[in-house]
C-alpha cells in the first residue's frame, strides 16, 4: 500500500499530469474499502453534454468528502472575477463518506458556489434524500456550469444523464417542481431539487428546494435561476459499498438508541423548544434586532405550535429523530398554510418581525416556499422594510398600499410576496443586503448583516462568542458555519457569556469541528451519538471506509476553514469585512434580561485579534504561507 | 444540598402539583423568619413536567441556588442531569460557588433541558 501511495505522489507532482483524467481509478481507491463511489458527474448546461470524472485519493484523505472537497472544487475552478449569476459561475455538489450508509441520518450533502446574495464563496449543507441518491446513482458529487438556452431539468438514473424541456414549468412553485419532477424520472421516491419563482427572477435571497428541504442562504436558487435549470431529480440503485458490514450494523443500532434518549426533545418538539429559552436568556432578535427579548413568546413557542398547528414529524433520510415539525393552520386568515416551521424560521418571521401569531409564521414560511426564498434572510428583509417604514423613510407607495409595521402578520406575508415578485420595494430588497447597501449606504444603521448575509436568529449582544461567529464565519452572518456558541458559553462552565478572553479558541473549535462535520455527510443533530464532537473518538469511519480518518477529524475542519479563508482572502475579503453592523457595536440593548449590555468595537476586535492569532492569520484577517503549509494545503493547491 | 432550605418547605403528598399551596404554605410557616422571594421559570420541555411556566418560590435568607435545584428535584421529580440551571443570566457553572451560590431576593432562575445546535 505504500508503495502504491508513494507512486501515485510522484505522478501528482508532475507538472503535465491532470491527475483527475489520468490516473487508474481502482488504484486510486484501494485505499479505501468503502464510502466513496469514485466518480463525479460534470454537467455542462450551454452544451447539453456531460462527463465523468475521478475522485482523487490525496484530496479525500486531506479533506475528507462534502464542504472540504466542494471549496476544493471552487478553488479550482472559480476565479475572483466570476459573476455569481453569469454562465460563467458553477455549483459543485459533494456527498460526504457517510452520506447515503445505513447510519443515523446520513442525509447531507454539500454545495458551493459563488454567492448572489454576497459576492463571495458560499458553502452550503442540506438534508433529504438527493445526497443518498445521488451516491446511489454512482457518484460522490456533481458540477452544474454552463447556461441552459431555455429553462430545462436534468433527471439522472443509476449513471444516465436526461436533459428534458421545463419551458412549461416557469413560475411554477418550489413544491409542485418537486412534482414534476418526480414524475418525470417516474420513481416515488427520488431526490429532487427545485427552485421556485423567486430563484427564475434572480431575488438573491432564494433557495434551493431539496426534497423539502433546503440549501438555503446565501442565494444558490438564484445560481440556478440564472442557468435556467428548474430542476433535478436523481434515482440510483447501486449498493453504497462500507468496509466492515458488521459494525456498520452495531454502531447503527447503539447510535439509534442512543438518539432515542438523547435526542427526545428534537422528536417532540423540533428546534422550536429553543425560542423560550433563547428568549429568556436575552438574545432573541425582535423587531429587526432593536431589541432581544420579544414579550409574546409564549404565542410562538414550542408549546403553542404543538398544542394548535402540529401536524407530525419529518424526517430526512435514515434519520431516527425526525426533528422536522410539520405544522398546519387550521383556521383564521391563514387556514391551510402548511410549513415545517423551525426555530431560525419562528425567530426570524415571528419576534424579529414582531409578529406573535403562530398561524402568520406558518403562512410566511409556506409562502417562502412556494416562491423560492431562504427564510432567515426572508425574515431579515421583511425585518428591514417594517423597520424603515416605521421610521418614515418609505412610505406607502414603496410597498404597494401595506401597512408595514412591526406586528402585523398579514404585512409580513405580504411583504415576502413584495420581494419574491420584485415589486415596489421588493424590487431593491430582493438584491440582497449588499444590494441594497450599494444603493442606499444611508440605510446601514437598519442593516443586520455581515459581508452580505443576514443575520441568524440569536442577537450577538446576548453571547459574545455568538459576535465572533457572525463576524468570522466563512459565508457571512451565519449560526452554523460560523459555530453555534451558545452552548459553551452558558452550560460547559468554561466560558461566561459576557467575557472576550478564550473566544477566538473557542470559536475555532466550533467551527473546526462543524467543518469536519459538513465534510463527512451527517446531520449535526445527530453527530454525538456516533462521538463526532471536538474530541472525535470510536471506529465509524474505519468501519465505513477502512481508513482511520477518526484522529485526524479536527485538522481535517481546520485544513477546510484555512482553504476556505484562503478563497475568501483571493475574493478580497480582509479583517474589515469581519466587522459587525454598527447595530450591535454601538446600541446598548434597550430592555428585556440583559438591558443595557453592550458589546462595543473595541471589545470585538479584541476578541477578533484572539481569534486571528489563534488560526494563524495575520492581523488583516489573511491566512499566512506558514499556516497554509502547516495545514498541509500547500501539497494539493496549485 | 438541603442547607439554608427552610423547614416544612415541601408540601405534603398530593398537593405539590397545585401552584401556589407551595408558596402560601412557607410564607405562613416561616412568617417570623426573614423569606427571600425568587422566580423559577420551566422552559422547552421542562414545562411538560411541571405543568407550569413559571412560579415564585420563598426561601429562607442564605438559601443557595442547590436549594432550588434540590427543590424542583423533590416536587417535579426531574431528574437532576437533564436539567440546566441559570441564575440571574449565567449557567450555574458559571458562578463562582456554582450550587452553593446563594440567593437573594428577586433572582430569576431559568431551568431547561440542556442546549444543542441543530
Amino acid at each position: 500500500m505504500a508503495g502504491m501511495f508513494l507512486e501515485i505522489c510522484k505522478r501528482l507532482q508532475h507538472p503535465d499530469t491532470k491527475y483527475s483524467d489520468k490516473f487508474n481509478m481502482e488504484e486510486l481507491m484501494e485505499a479505501f474499502k468503502g464510502a466513496y463511489m469514485g466518480k463525479v458527474l460534470r454537467v455542462d448546461l450551454s452544451s447539453k453534454k456531460h462527463s465523468v470524472e475521478n475522485l482523487n485519493e490525496e484530496e479525500v484523505k486531506l479533506l475528507l468528502g462534502g464542504r472540504g472537497l466542494a471549496a476544493k472544487k471552487y478553488y479550482d475552478e472559480i476565479s475572483p472575477d466570476v459573476d455569481p449569476l453569469g454562465p460563467e459561475n458553477k455549483v459543485f455538489f459533494m456527498t460526504g463518506p457517510l452520506t447515503g450508509v445505513k447510519l443515523p441520518s446520513t442525509t447531507k450533502f454539500q454545495l458551493s458556489t459563488k454567492s448572489p446574495e454576497t459576492g463571495m464563496y458560499l458553502c452550503s449543507n442540506c438534508g433529504g434524500d438527493f445526497g443518498p441518491q445521488l451516491k446511489r446513482s454512482g457518484f460522490d458529487g456533481m458540477i452544474i456550469e454552463g447556461k441552459a438556452p431555455d429553462w430545462i431539468y436534468l433527471t439522472i438514473k443509476d449513471g444516465e444523464v436526461v436533459f428534458g424541456d421545463a419551458s412549461s414549468w416557469k413560475g411554477l412553485d418550489s413544491n409542485a417542481t418537486l412534482q414534476k419532477l418526480r414524475e418525470a424520472i417516474g420513481e416515488k421516491r427520488a431526490g429532487l431539487m427545485s427552485i421556485g419563482p423567486a430563484a427564475e427572477r434572480l431575488v438573491r435571497i432564494s433557495y434551493i428546494n431539496v426534497d423539502t428541504r433546503a440549501f438555503g442562504r446565501g442565494g444558490p436558487g438564484a445560481v440556478l435561476g440564472s442557468k435556467k435549470l428548474k430542476g433535478i431529480a436523481v434515482k440510483g440503485t447501486n449498493v453504497i459499498p462500507v468496509a466492515d458490514e458488521d459494525r456498520v450494523l452495531r454502531i447503527w443500532k447503539e447510535a439509534v438508541k442512543d438518539l432515542r434518549t438523547s435526542r427526545a426533545n428534537h422528536t417532540k418538539y423540533g428546534t422550536a423548544q429553543y425560542i423560550e429559552a433563547i428568549n429568556e436568556f436575552g438574545c432573541m432578535p425582535t423587531n429587526n434586532f432593536q431589541t432581544t427579548y420579544f414579550e409574546n413568546a409564549h404565542l410562538v413557542d414550542a408549546h403553542t405550535m404543538k398544542e394548535k398547528y402540529y401536524v407530525k414529524n419529518y424526517h430526512c433520510f435514515n434519520c431516527p429523530v425526525g426533528c422536522g415539525m410539520v405544522c398546519e393552520v387550521k383556521d383564521g386568515p391563514f387556514k391551510g398554510a402548511r410549513a415545517r416551521t423551525e426555530y431560525e424560521t419562528i425567530g426570524m418571521l415571528g419576534p424579529d418581525c414582531g409578529v406573535d401569531d403562530f398561524g402568520a409564521i406558518v403562512a410566511g414560511n409556506d409562502l417562502c416556499d412556494s416562491l423560492g426564498i431562504d427564510t432567515i434572510s426572508g425574515g431579515n428583509a421583511v425585518a428591514l422594510i417594517m423597520e424603515l417604514y416605521e421610521r418614515g423613510l418609505i412610505t406607502k407607495e414603496d410597498t404597494e398600499g401595506i401597512e408595514a409595521k412591526f406586528g402585523s402578520g398579514t404585512a409580513m406575508v405580504e411583504l415576502i410576496r413584495l420581494i419574491g415578485e420584485r415589486r415596489g420595494i421588493g424590487d431593491l430588497i430582493a438584491e440582497g443586503m449588499k444590494g441594497v447597501l450599494a444603493k442606499k449606504p444611508e440605510w446601514s444603521p437598519y442593516i443586520l448583516a455581515v459581508k452580505g448575509m443576514p443575520f441568524a436568529a440569536y442577537d450577538p449582544r446576548g453571547f459574545y462568542g455568538n459576535a465572533l461567529t457572525y463576524g468570522t464565519s466563512n459565508r457571512g452572518a451565519c449560526h452554523n458555519v460560523g459555530g453555534w456558541t451558545i452552548r459553551a458559553e452558558l452550560q460547559s462552565g468554561a466560558y461566561d457569556r459576557f467575557a472576550l478572553k478564550g473566544k477566538g479558541l473557542l470559536v475555532k473549535t466550533i467551527q473546526d469541528n462543524r467543518a469536519y462535520v459538513d465534510s463527512l455527510g451527517i446531520c449535526t443533530v445527530v453527530r454525538g451519538s456516533m462521538s463526532f464532537s471536538d474530541n472525535p473518538q470510536g471506529d465509524v469511519l474505519e468501519a465505513v471506509t477502512g481508513y482511520d480518518f477518526t484522529s485526524k477529524l479536527l485538522e481535517i475542519g481546520s485544513r477546510v476553514y484555512t482553504l476556505e479563508r484562503l478563497i475568501l482572502n483571493r475574493e478580497g475579503i480582509r479583517r474589515e469585512n469581519d466587522i459587525l453592523p454598527e447595530r450591535i457595536l454601538k446600541e446598548a440593548v434597550p430592555s428585556g434580561p440583559i438591558k443595557g449590555q453592550v458589546l462595543t468595537e473595541d471589545m470585538y476586535r479584541e476578541m477578533l485579534d484572539e481569534y486571528y492569532n489563534e488560526r494563524g492569520w495575520d492581523s488583516d484577517g489573511v491566512v499566512l504561507d506558514e499556516t497554509v503549509n502547516r495545514a498541509r494545503l500547500n501539497e494539493i493547491l496549485t | 444540598m438541603g442547607n439554608g432550605m427552610a423547614e416544612n418547605v415541601f408540601p405534603v403528598p398530593g398537593v405539590e402539583n397545585i401552584p401556589g399551596v407551595y408558596q402560601n404554605r412557607m410564607k405562613t410557616a416561616q412568617k417570623n423568619t426573614s423569606v427571600i422571594t425568587v422566580t423559577v421559570k420551566y422552559l422547552s420541555v421542562l414545562r411538560d413536567k411541571t405543568g407550569i411556566r413559571q412560579e415564585e418560590v420563598s426561601l429562607s435568607e442564605k438559601s443557595v441556588l442547590g436549594d432550588v435545584a434540590d427543590f424542583v428535584h423533590r416536587k417535579y421529580k426531574v431528574p437532576d442531569p437533564l436539567i440546566m440551571f441559570v441564575l440571574n443570566g449565567r449557567g450555574w457553572n458559571q458562578h463562582p460557588d456554582r450550587l452553593a451560590t446563594t440567593l437573594k431576593n428577586g433572582d430569576t432562575i431559568l431551568i431547561f433541558p440542556p442546549v444543542s445546535g441543530g
